[in-house]
């Protein structure tokens, strides 16, 4: 959500499609430069790390009981879930990274480097979650190739 | 002037920004302990040694690994455990430091997922539904959270006290 920045009695009105419908026609609507990538990212991101946050808090009440807990924590350690936390770390890591670029843009100003503040938020993901994920990954899909 | 911040959204817009910064910051003390691979997180030979003498304490939780579902650990591989977490959390400062994470996730979060609804859901019934699914989730997310947090670990003497500054 934005500042508005229009007078909403003098800014022209677009025709409003209600439903799913409206919903795709706006998609496709959309321009897709990459500030809108950057956005688009940012709220899908945003969305799917909320769904893993109820998750989350509603899988650690098990903290009450070891076995239970231990039990749990080892559900999470298949091949499958190292790829989880792999893609939850890439997810955090982006979304991180841009939001710390909305924040140089909103509060120091910095909007005319934004396009390149993008592409440097992309390449400075890409390092922090290849060296985060290694440890990750490393004991389920890297290690077992040299034994 | 109060209603006009809260008509225009600048309230949220704020601290969706401050929220984050804080929530970055509270985000890699969270990674760094509970997903790299540092002392919070047993080792293989560790792991081993926990499971066994957990065996040997709780009759519940041998069942379980005789069941299969506490599984061996992995060629280099850093796992999260009962004994690891409680005994960071045994620390009133990390509990200090769970519960803010908790705090400024669940705002940024569902601060979020408002201005989502805000921006999409045109309806007023269906807004109100969700904004209420929202405000209830977040609540009931936030005395789960918290409740987690607070009681976990048996108790322990706090490593640092206040006091000590003045003994």
């Amino acid at each position: 959500m934005a500042v508005e920045t229009q007078n909403p009695k003098t800014a022209p009105k677009l025709p409003y499609v209600a439903g799913f419908q409206g919903a795709v026609q706006r998609i496709l609507e959309y321009k897709w430069r990459p500030g809108m990538w950057a956005w688009i990212l940012h709220r899908i991101s945003g969305i799917g790390m909320v769904v893993y946050l109820v998750i989350h808090i509603f899988g650690l009440r098990a903290l009450y009981d070891p076995a239970k807990f231990d039990a749990l924590m080892s559900s999470y350690r298949s091949p499958l879930f190292k790829l989880g936390e792999f893609a939850l770390l890439a997810i955090v890591t982006y979304h991180s990274i841009n939001g710390f670029r909305i924040v140089m843009v909103d509060f120091l100003g910095w909007s005319p480097k934004q396009k390149r503040m993008f592409y440097a938020t992309l390449v400075l993901s890409a390092i922090i979650i290849l060296l985060g994920g290694y440890p990750i990954l490393a004991p389920y899909f890297i290690i077992p190739l040299f034994k | 002037m109060q209603r006009e911040a809260k008509r225009s959204g600048a309230f949220g817009w704020f601290f969706q920004r401050i929220s984050g910064i804080l929530l970055l910051a509270t985000l890699i003390g969270h990674f760094w302990v509970q997903h790299m691979p540092t002392d919070y997180l047993a080792d293989e030979e560790e792991y081993k040694q926990i499971r066994a003498a957990y065996a040997e304490k709780y009759p519940e939780y041998k069942k379980a690994v005789e069941a299969g579902l506490i599984t061996d650990p992995k060629f280099g591989e850093h796992i999260i455990t009962y004994e690891k977490v409680t005994k960071r959390l045994s620390n009133p400062l990390w509990k200090a430091f769970d519960l803010l994470f908790l705090i400024f996730g669940l705002y940024h979060g569902f601060n979020g997922m408002l201005n989502i609804i805000d921006d999409y859901a045109k309806n007023k019934g269906l807004r109100l539904t969700l904004v209420a699914t929202c405000w209830v989730l977040a609540l009931a997310l936030f005395v789960i959270g918290a409740q987690t947090v607070l009681t976990a670990g048996p108790y322990q003497p706090p490593s640092f006290s206040i006091s000590q500054l003045w003994q």
